[in-house]
């Protein structure tokens, strides 16, 4: 019987390969599109390295993005076979783990549902394929992040220690917002989204009702 | 009780080695010094990680042991190459503890005009869940409740902006 922690290990790896591979890739849309927007004729050879990477890095981030999204449940689910509960319910790397996976989870299945609603499409204006790569990237952090708290989850340490030690941030201790800040926190924001899509909702049909008049 | 007793002369030697002056201390080497915490949470199963700031030693090595074992074993650290005040940060790994256990060791820093040592100890055990308290349990719950709302509220607002959007930029 193969020790479920080796098992957890490779899923690690895998899922944190491909949304770093995701990451990347996205990175190199940007900046290709960058190029190829602005500095496109100063140098003929840039310009056909942007052309192809730009071709090339999205399908490769799109598919990043998902396999990774499946490889991350799927280790959340050998991570839960590895670690006995007493654990999970007592430790607070442990905690803290699950709350950076949790959030950076959230958002690569948002950047899947946009990827896969919008199609490539999304990179066809400014806007649009920045709130996408802001939304790859955010989860990228979160997981980096995530990487490093399970580095003392091993008891290996991180490289990220001195960073973290410096911003004062203690990975073995529990993170958690004050409750009065987690209640406002959970109510403001799906009321502002709400009242943003009922001002986008508001403005398209003012924009629409002229046009069709 | 006899694991009491053989902890407590440990520290005992190692308080009366501390004392006595180095042999560098007269001859103008400056002295050595160790800073170094003992690891916290560590459980059975992972390698355990020490750092140590080393102020004038150009060596250093972990001697310990666990429980079980009757004599002690060593483990040399490797300089890191990364300051930290006036020292440089000192590492080594310990082999992981396959139980729980209580690790006594010391860090042995040496130079060319002699050396010192620092005696330490820590437990390996698996963490309980009175680590946590219930208002922790429950104020995590709540802070995991706000934090995936932020983000679906953010994504979901980005989800609205993007397809009105594309469908602008398509008219």
């Amino acid at each position: 019987m193969v020790d479920p922690r080796v098992i957890h290990s490779i899923t690690i790896e895998m899922c944190t390969g491909f949304l770093l591979l995701s990451g990347i890739a996205i990175i190199s849309k940007l900046v290709a599109d960058t190029w190829l927007r602005r500095l496109r004729g100063h140098v003929a050879r840039f310009d056909r390295w942007a052309e192809n990477v730009s071709k090339f890095a999205e399908p490769a981030s799109y598919f990043a993005l998902t396999a990774g999204v499946l490889a991350t449940f799927v280790s959340m689910v050998t991570g839960s076979l590895a670690w006995p509960v007493e654990d999970l319910i007592g430790s607070p790397i442990v905690h803290n783990k699950i709350l950076t996976t949790a959030a950076s989870q959230a958002l690569f299945i948002g950047a899947v549902v946009l990827r896969t609603r919008y199609k490539a499409a999304i990179w066809s204006t400014r806007i649009t394929s920045l709130g996408y790569s802001l939304t790859v990237l955010t989860g990228v952090a979160l997981m980096t992040l995530q990487n490093s708290i399970a580095g003392h989850l091993a008891g290996k340490g991180s490289l990220l220690d001195d960073l973290l030690h410096t911003l004062n941030i203690d990975s073995h201790v529990i993170w958690v917002f004050p409750q009065a800040a987690s209640l406002i926190l959970l109510v403001a924001f799906p009321l502002a989204a709400l009242a943003i899509f009922l001002g986008i909702r508001s403005a398209s049909r003012q924009t629409e009702a002229p046009a069709e008049a | 009780m006899t694991r009491a007793r053989c902890v407590l002369a440990f520290f005992a030697v190692a308080a009366l080695l501390a004392g006595l002056p180095s042999p560098a201390a007269g001859q103008g080497v400056p002295p050595i010094g160790i800073e170094h915490t003992p690891p916290a949470g560590v459980t059975p199963g992972y390698q355990i990680y020490l750092t140590a700031i080393l102020t004038n030693a150009t060596s250093a090595v972990v001697v310990w042991r666990n429980d079980t074992m009757t004599a002690d074993a060593v483990m040399p650290m490797t300089n890191l190459s990364e300051a930290d005040g006036a020292g440089w940060v000192f590492a080594a790994y310990l082999p992981p503890q396959p139980t729980p256990t209580q690790i006594v060791y010391a860090i042995n820093a040496s130079n060319p005009g002699g050396s010192h040592f620092e005696g330490y100890f820590f437990s390996v055990d698996v963490p309980s869940s009175g680590g946590l308290t219930s208002s922790d349990q429950e104020a995590w719950i709540w802070t995991m409740a706000a934090s995936l709302a932020m983000v679906v509220s953010t994504v979901g607002v980005l989800y609205w902006y993007t397809g009105r959007r594309l469908r602008r930029g398509a008219k």
